[in-house]
């Protein structure tokens, strides 16, 4: 892949700026750095606020839970229910029961 | 090479010049430099757990098997045995050994937390003892439920046999009573889990893996010239946001939503180099294409041709036949009818909607070099089209009635993220669950195919001036090298897996090998790269890929085309053509 420059670092120029200014910049970084935190927090409270109101989704965590699933996994090896599922789909067709 | 870099920044990145590549590049490049890295943790893989498989692992295996042998011969359904020698096989595990268990405590990722942060890195005693009481009952009442129901399915089993298994209302009470007790066994594991909780103090072990994996990278830096002082310094910051994006990824609700480490890393990354920006001391360790190749070529062992035959041909058709058509048709609408500007994020968002997501996107993008920004939009884009999915498609299934085959078989290969895909399926049933779970697992295994398709098409179409045309040694020239390596642990595993049969394989290969080492290194490194992409982002680069909403709409339509093309395939191929695979399930 390629990458563009990377962001000017805000502390880095600052110091060379002249001195008074130096301390004003960098609060200034680390407040919208910590109002940006504040908003994750708030997103991720909002979201357990509103994923406990919707039953489609309460279901969902319940069976996510009951089968100890991990929705996030990017690639089949990093969650069991793949592995299950193949091995109970494997047995089901090298050892299918006799027809009746 | 130097033509990319420089033709690149001069001519809108199309390659005009001819390349040349030297011996030297064997151990400059980064290409070459990812493929020994993660050749070196395969190969370690391989010496430790080859040598070790679990205590009379073959004999076990034949004994589950000849239960189920034998039980299948003698009833029209699977009977208790038969589960119970199938449990008993999957059991065992080269991960369950003593020394395979060391090695997991180091990569053990952050816990799962709610309100506290740091639930996630540590438990007191006390914590892990209020948890185990407030288990406790749980527990108790599933192995009770579990207990009845085997008591139960055991009775009408045995009705069943006594009428030698010819009475069809017999055999439907056994199935049903064996079913439900199959579905109580299973949620005794997790409420067992929830019961014996034990204490931890994650923080030592990760400072022991950051301090391994700051001297594995840094000594493939210097051997490519540059500082391995200056690398290993930076390289614990980033290891502490990806850490911290793992943190985002284990909170319950954003669990829950499929919200992963890959979009945490790159908020959190981004965040900082938007805000206090990224400081200049963590600079020489923010190098997103060294971890995303090393952890492409670890990816590459994953990628076990043998699985696509998991389920059969009617899986083939509907993963791998669906599936490319509707890459190649989307990366088309894309070029054609809405005139994307960026090839590279057309097929990066083509790849990611109808392959599986963001590994596919990791995969492609890497392949075609699209740019960092390309790949992140590409991700956002996935992960909250998955959220709305995993949640709509089994709604959807329920409200019209589907068949648990042929939900499982849609949703496996229509929902972007692999692991979303078990949520949706669990939301419609369990046979749904296992299908989607190994639909899915099949398509996984094309993003091999992908990345190398994507790779030469670039190298030999794409990235050319108006009507050169490129001989093949140009194309080798051109080629991404770390593809090589990529494919090349594809090939080498899937040997392996296919030598030492299905069972054995599972064991040693899957939850040994892959799970219990390599698996674990390659999503840390994904994790360092995302960390990375997001440390060297600006918001503002984003602007022009979002003009007109053009990735939107071609997500939408390639994901309704891939919606229908699935659901019809899917149809034929469980319902019509393959329908004893169907009945056996």
């Amino acid at each position: 892949m390629r990458s563009n420059p990377s962001p000017i670092d805000p502390l880095q120029v600052e110091d060379s700026a002249p001195r008074v200014l130096v301390p004003g910049a960098r609060l200034r970084a680390y407040i919208r750095l910590a109002i940006g935190l504040g908003l994750l927090a708030l997103f991720m409270a909002g979201a357990t606020l509103f994923s406990a109101r919707v039953p489609a989704l309460v279901t969902m965590a319940e069976r996510i839970e009951t089968y100890d699933l991990r929705p996030s996994a990017i690639y089949y090896t990093d969650h069991k229910a793949a592995a299950e599922g193949e091995a109970f789909i494997h047995d089901s067709l090298a050892y299918p029961p006799r027809k009746p | 090479m130097e033509r990319i870099a420089s033709a690149a920044a001069e001519h809108d990145y199309v390659v005009i010049e001819s390349g040349k590549t030297t011996l030297k590049d064997l151990y400059t490049r980064e290409d070459w430099m990812a493929i020994w890295m993660g050749f070196l943790i395969l190969i370690i893989g391989l010496l430790i757990f080859l040598p070790r498989p679990p205590m009379k692992m073959a004999e076990n295996i034949a004994k589950s098997n000849a239960i189920m042998k034998a039980e299948a011969t003698m009833a029209p359904f699977k009977t208790v045995a038969w589960h119970q020698a199938a449990n008993a096989k999957k059991g065992i595990k080269a991960t369950d050994q003593p020394f395979a268990k060391t090695i997991q405590k180091y990569f053990n990722p952050p816990s799962g937390w709610t309100s506290n942060p740091l639930d996630a890195v540590y438990r007191s005693q006390a914590a892990a003892d209020a948890l185990n009481a407030r288990g406790k009952d749980g527990f108790e009442k599933a192995q009770a439920a579990a207990a009845a129901a085997l008591t139960k399915a055991q009775i009408s089993e045995e009705a069943a046999a006594a009428a030698g298994f010819s009475d069809t209302t017999l055999n439907a009470q056994a199935e049903t009573d064996i079913a439900a007790w199959v579905a109580a066994n299973g949620k005794i594991s997790k409420a067992k889990a929830k019961a014996t909780n034990k204490p931890f103090n994650r923080i030592p072990y990760l400072i022991g893996l950051a301090v391994i994996f700051g001297i594995f990278f840094g000594i493939g830096k210097a051997i490519m010239g540059q500082s391995f002082g200056k690398f290993f310094v930076g390289f614990f910051f980033v290891f502490f946001i990806a850490v911290l994006a793992y943190m985002g990824e284990t909170q319950t609700t954003m669990k829950h939503w499929g919200f992963g480490f890959p979009l945490w890393a790159i908020i959190f990354g981004m965040l900082i180099s938007n805000t206090i920006g990224t400081p200049k001391w963590v600079q020489p360790a923010v190098s997103t294409e060294f971890f995303i190749k090393t952890g492409l070529v670890l990816l590459g062992a994953e990628i076990l041709m043998g699985k696509i035959l998991a389920i059969g041909k009617p899986g083939i058709f509907v993963a791998w036949i669906c599936t490319p058509i509707t890459l190649i048709l989307t990366y088309w609408f894309g070029q054609k009818v809405l005139k994307m500007a960026s090839k590279t994020l057309n097929i990066t968002i083509s790849a990611d909607m109808s392959v599986c997501g963001v590994s596919a996107a990791i995969a492609t993008a890497a392949a075609c070099r699209a740019k960092k920004e390309e790949l992140t939009l590409a991700i956002g884009l996935s992960m909250v089209f998955t959220a709305i999915m995993m949640v709509a498609q089994p709604a959807f299934a329920k409200l019209v009635g589907m068949p648990e085959v042929l939900a499982g078989a849609w949703m496996g290969s229509t929902i972007d993220s692999t692991g979303a895909v078990a949520a949706a399926g669990a939301f419609y049933g369990e046979k749904a669950l296992y299908v989607a779970a190994t639909v899915k697992m099949i398509q996984n295994v094309l993003i091999g195919v992908t990345a190398f398709c994507v790779a030469v098409y670039w190298c030999a179409k794409v990235d050319c001036a108006p009507n050169q045309k490129v001989s093949w040694w140009e194309v080798w020239y051109r080629f991404p090298k770390f593809v090589i390596g990529f494919i090349l642990a594809s090939i080498i595993f899937s040997v392996i897996d296919q030598n030492m049969g299905k069972d054995v394989s599972s064991v040693i290969i899957d939850n040994g090998v892959l799970k219990g080492l390599t698996k674990n290194a390659r999503e840390l490194f994904f994790a360092l790269a995302f960390t990375s992409i997001g440390l060297e982002t600006n918001f503002k680069e984003f602007k022009p890929y979002l003009k007109g909403g053009k990735p939107f709409t071609l997500y939408v339509v390639g994901q309704s085309f891939q919606l229908a093309l699935t659901l019809l395939v899917g149809y034929i191929m469980f319902y019509i053509v393959f329908i004893e695979v169907t009945n056996a399930l």
